[in-house]
């Protein structure tokens, strides 16, 4: 057994050591922290114990990392065979599940540890800058370790589970927002719905307070938030190490068990979410065409990209759920009152402009990843248009799939008119709102860009950017823009620069997008 | 080749090609490549993998930008004036790029409005090309239910749809079956004999002979030979030549040969009453005429062959052993 996942270990580190890019990665990562050192060491001037904030933008920026990481590197260990056709073949080499998944994930696990470990030393510089220890630096990289371990361990059973990498991707990025978003947010919930008396605190109850707040103990996020408070005297070793190295441990159990059976290339497909958002068709493969639009990109992305009716209908009675349930909340006591209108409106806008934003997100990370999966970039290149012209086409084809945003915006703007008017004044008259809007913007420009340059996990890997960038880049020059606004009394002097950064930003990338667009249809 | 120029030859040059080189990272694609296609000629590319073809192809349809060269097709250059020879092309390229959600006739109609066909026109169009690769009874179905045959049809009907004047084919017969191949090549001469100019690149050397009128073959990016069919099967001698096999000779057949009108030279073959005759193709001497005169001198013949050169074993002289 030894011998085959050794083989299989060997080659992909070899591999590995060799590609330039691992080793600017990790020179990157080192890179990050001489930079936050420089800038914290700056800000000392002003602050407080700049050691410990030196030291949460790079656990923060770590944490974020690795999730990214999760979300497309170790979600893809298996799966990339599977996409290959190569499986079956490894297997005919006389290398069995164990020696496979051993092999293909534990180098995986490997490069991503030593991108840890070679931070290690240079982080306990932080020490030298005040504010923190060496216990929480020891404890922080423990949780972080143990934390990757986890991910990689349940990244290799998305992989083994699902029949092809962009489906093991999805099903991690599900399985991780449970994971860091849900349980979080429900255990909240319960906790403030208990103690409104809004909820019974009764034996079901308390049981599942009791997991919650064990799962919550067993958090990277809180135990981080822990770690990194000042005066942090812990011992290193915690519930979350424990739980996660166990964890990881039944995961790669899962993973092995149910090898065979989710590996069997002969089994039937399962139906795939595309299949659910695709068009009906009866059982003969037949189905009454629908007719094109005027613009035909705007139809085809409508219903082949962006789910069609069958999307629209189902964000109908999301918006609309979301909008009772805020109605129910809000109308409940004191009924239609001026007030509780007022309350009601904010409310849906806020939904609203917050789904608003993750369909924008998807639409970006698919709208051109779609046209590099089916190969049929060559065909709308060769069209008598520019490519330019052709992309922001597609950009445009969006706004027919946001109609349920726009109409549900509408309800809540004209369930109280003389709030929303004004409120609308005010977010165009902030210039806050116009640097929320300018980076959400560059984040879609992102988006989009990495998603003609990575198979998977465009989403993750552009937040990933932003927060880098934001934490690493942008803070600094915004202290620099600060000092200016400080000295002028402006305002605008600070964000101004910053709007004008990212519209920069937003040209370029525009710029780069429509060229990859060609090397894609090219190649 | 006789100094008449050949009907091809008088039409104008639908692409053509001026010493035309690409590398990727240094690795050379085409070097100094030049050749041309006349208007409405079947034209076949034929190369090793690796030979340069879909780089080649790439270039001309305009997704590939030249590094060193002129191309021009119908004229325009095609990085400068890419537009205008998009309107001229249609290009089906060697792997299966298709909306598999749609159905064929969405399919057809997307792009047919891309290409900003009217909603009446679009309708005739596609019932036409539908008619022409003879799936019009599939208009309904969806693609990802059809076979690769049917596919490839389907494929060729949008390339249709703008009514180019210029096919630009790449292996379109790889992966078919037998019967799909042969009813391709079908719907391939109806199309030349509506006037279009085919451009196909295909390892399917045996149809490429029966089907095209000239030929590029092309070896480790260079091109080894650019020409009518005629001329490749002649082996690049000038003028016809006919294996003439007689049932008896005496001394001085060959002598009798030589002297028919438009034999320029009669050379017996060793044993056997078998003469390799070349004739004057100035003289435009026809087979009928020079079989005439050899039954006139008495002679009874066996057999009268034209002497060509199979593409195949052109193919073979012409391009190098080993992978590029």
């Amino acid at each position: 057994m030894w011998g085959p996942s050794l083989a299989l270990m060997t080659r992909s580190l070899r591999v590995d050591a060799r590609l330039l890019r691992t080793h600017l990665l990790r020179a990157a990562f080192v890179s990050i922290i001489f930079i936050s050192m420089m800038f914290w060491h700056l800000m000392s001037l002003l602050t407080g114990a700049p050691g410990l904030q030196f030291f949460s933008t790079i656990t923060w920026l770590n944490f974020v990392f690795i999730t990214v990481a999760g979300l497309s590197y170790f979600a893809t260990a298996i799966s990339e065979e599977k996409d290959e056709s190569m499986l079956g073949l490894l297997q005919m080499a006389g290398i069995g599940p164990l020696a496979l998944l051993l092999g293909k994930s534990t180098t995986r696990l490997v490069t991503s540890l030593l991108i840890l470990a070679v931070q290690f030393p240079f982080t306990l510089l932080a020490i030298t800058l005040g504010g923190v220890t060496m216990v929480q630096v020891v404890a922080a990289y423990l949780a972080l370790a143990s934390y990757t371990i986890l991910l990689a361990n349940l990244g290799l059973l998305c992989s083994v589970y699902a029949r092809g990498s962009a489906r093991a991707a999805g099903l991690m990025t599900l399985l991780v927002f449970l994971m860091l978003g849900v349980i979080p947010v429900a255990a909240q919930a319960i906790n403030k719905l208990v103690s409104d008396g809004s909820l019974p605190d009764d034996r079901l109850t308390s049981a599942i307070r009791t997991v919650l707040t064990w799962l919550e103990d067993a958090s990277i996020l809180g135990r981080l938030t822990t770690i990194l408070q000042s005066g942090f005297d812990e011992a290193v070793f915690s519930t979350q190490v424990a739980a996660s190295l166990i964890g990881a441990v039944g995961l790669f159990a899962i993973s092995w068990a149910t090898f065979e059976r989710w590996t069997d290339e002969q089994a039937p497909a399962m139906a795939s979410w595309r299949d659910l958002l695709s068009p009906s068709s009866s059982k003969a493969g037949q189905r009454k065409p629908y007719r094109v639009w005027r613009h035909p990109l705007w139809w085809k992305d409508f219903h082949f990209v962006m789910g069609g009716r069958r999307m629209m209908f189902a964000k109908l009675i999301l918006y609309g759920a979301v909008t009772a349930i805020i109605a129910v909340i809000c109308f409940d006591k004191g009924g239609f009152n001026d007030a509780n209108r007022q309350e009601f409106s904010e409310a849906v806008l806020a939904a609203v402009v917050i789904i608003a934003a993750i369909e924008l997100s998807i639409y970006a990370s698919t709208l051109f990843r779609e046209e590099v999966r089916l190969q049929t970039l060559p065909m709308l290149m060769l069209l008598p248009v520019s490519t330019a012209k052709i992309a922001y086409s597609k950009v445009l084809s969006v706004l027919p799939a946001m109609f349920p945003a726009a109409l549900f915006a509408l309800v809540a703007g004209a369930s109280h008119v003389s709030s929303t008017l004004p409120l609308l004044f005010y977010v165009v008259s902030s210039i806050q709102a116009w640097v929320g809007l300018a980076v959400f913007v560059l984040f879609l420009h992102v988006t989009a860009y990495m998603s003609l340059l990575v198979k998977w996990g465009a989403l993750p890997l552009s937040l990933f950017i932003m927060y880098f960038t934001q934490s690493c880049m942008v803070a600094p020059l915004l202290s620099i823009f600060m000092i200016l606004g400080m000295l002028t009394n402006s305002q605008e002097m600070i964000f101004i620069p910053y709007i004008a950064t990212c519209v920069i930003a937003c040209y370029v990338l525009q710029i780069l997008i429509v060229r990859r667009l060609e090397a894609v249809a090219s190649q | 080749m006789s100094g008449a120029p050949s009907p091809s030859a008088l039409r104008s040059a639908v692409i053509d090609v001026v010493g035309l080189s690409h590398s990727f990272k240094g690795r050379r694609a085409l070097s100094n490549a030049s050749f041309q296609v006349h208007d409405r000629s079947l034209h076949g590319f034929v190369g090793p993998n690796g030979a340069g073809k879909t780089t080649s192809l790439k270039i001309i349809c305009t997704l590939l930008r030249p590094q060193h060269g002129t191309v021009r097709v119908f004229g325009n250059d095609v990085f400068y004036e890419a537009r205008d020879v998009r309107r001229n092309i249609g290009f089906m390229p060697d792997h299966f790029s298709m909306y598999r959600q749609m159905t064929v006739y969405e399919y057809l109609d997307f792009f047919g409005a891309a290409y900003g066909l009217s909603l009446s026109r679009r309708d005739q169009v596609i019932k036409d090309v539908l008619a022409l690769t003879d799936m019009d009874g599939r208009r309904d179905s969806l693609i990802s239910g059809l076979s690769r045959g049917m596919q490839q049809r389907v494929s060729l009907a949008r390339v249709l749809v703008n009514d180019p004047k210029l096919l630009l084919l790449d292996e379109p017969a790889s992966g078919l079956d037998p019967r799909a191949r042969i009813e391709l090549m079908e719907i391939l001469r109806a199309l030349r004999d509506m006037g279009k100019t085919i451009f196909i690149s295909s390892h399917i050397l045996s149809e490429l002979a029966e089907l095209c009128d000239s030929v590029t073959i092309i070896d480790r990016g260079t091109i080894k030979y650019s020409g009518t069919m005629a001329e490749l099967s002649r082996g690049g001698e000038l003028n016809p030549s006919y294996s003439l096999r007689l049932a008896n000779d005496d001394a001085e057949t060959a002598q009798k040969l030589r002297g028919l009108p438009g034999v320029l030279d009669a050379v017996r073959n060793n044993g056997e009453p078998s003469y390799r005759v070349t004739l004057d193709d100035l003289e435009a001497t026809s087979t009928n005429a020079l079989l005439r005169g050899v039954m006139d001198l008495g002679l009874s013949v066996v057999s009268f062959i034209e002497n060509k050169k199979q593409l195949n074993q052109a193919f073979m002289d012409l391009t190098e052993q080993g992978v590029p």
